[in-house]
């Protein structure tokens, strides 16, 4: 029964993002429609950081970044981040040199692309709301 | 053309490094140990929340679709 409800639940989530996701992803960019439906899930998420509501999300055990173990990322991120620099430098739309999202942009041009991004962009937001501080022992 | 094909190579490079973190739990820390552990700071999580937002607000609402 516990199973058929959140199963039920999960459907009903997902029904919701989807409707949702394909109203939002179908809007003109620019427009304000466009920041609307980008805005009101920002709201929701800001607002739901701040009180401290939001299911809590399953949390690996409590590791120590340190630049040794992170490397890796810190590799690609600065990689990103200064051909993105480069990018931007050279006006944001080189034909060279295109910034992140002009190549994003691309992915962007079908509504199904935008619709499977927007819902992994809701998930992530989701999942930042419910990462609590860790009890005090 | 050539940079198109860099930025794609760094973001399936970035999402197998990331899928090999979480299966193997090598030594190294993916991305998702990474912002957990900078979410658990109020302050983190609210910085992450910014971010998130500007990536949303950027790519769904001011993006340019190619000619």
């Amino acid at each position: 029964m516990r199973n058929g409800g959140t199963a039920l639940r999960f459907l009903l989530v997902t029904a919701g993002v989807v409707t949702y996701g394909y109203w939002a992803t179908g809007r003109p960019p620019f427009g304000a429609s466009a920041y609307v439906a980008v805005g009101i899930p920002i709201a929701l998420v800001a607002a739901a950081a701040l009180v401290g509501r939001g299911r809590s999300t399953p949390q690996p055990t409590p590791v120590l970044v340190t630049v040794r173990s992170a490397w890796p990322w810190l590799l690609i991120g600065g990689l990103m981040v200064g051909l993105e620099i480069v990018g931007l430098a050279l006006g944001g739309r080189s034909a060279a040199v295109p910034t992140l999202s002009t190549v994003v942009d691309h992915a962007l041009a079908w509504h199904l692309g935008r619709l499977l991004l927007f819902a992994g962009w809701l998930l992530v937001g989701w999942t930042l709301v419910g990462v609590h501080r860790p009890e005090r022992q | 053309m050539v940079v198109a094909l860099v930025w794609t190579a760094l973001l399936v490079a970035a999402l197998a490094w990331e899928c090999w973190c979480r299966l193997a739990r090598p030594r190294w820390l993916g991305v998702t140990d990474i912002c957990f552990a900078v979410a658990r700071h109020p302050v983190g999580k609210l910085l992450l929340i910014a971010v998130w937002a500007f990536v949303g607000w950027h790519v769904f609402a001011r993006y340019t679709l190619p000619a």
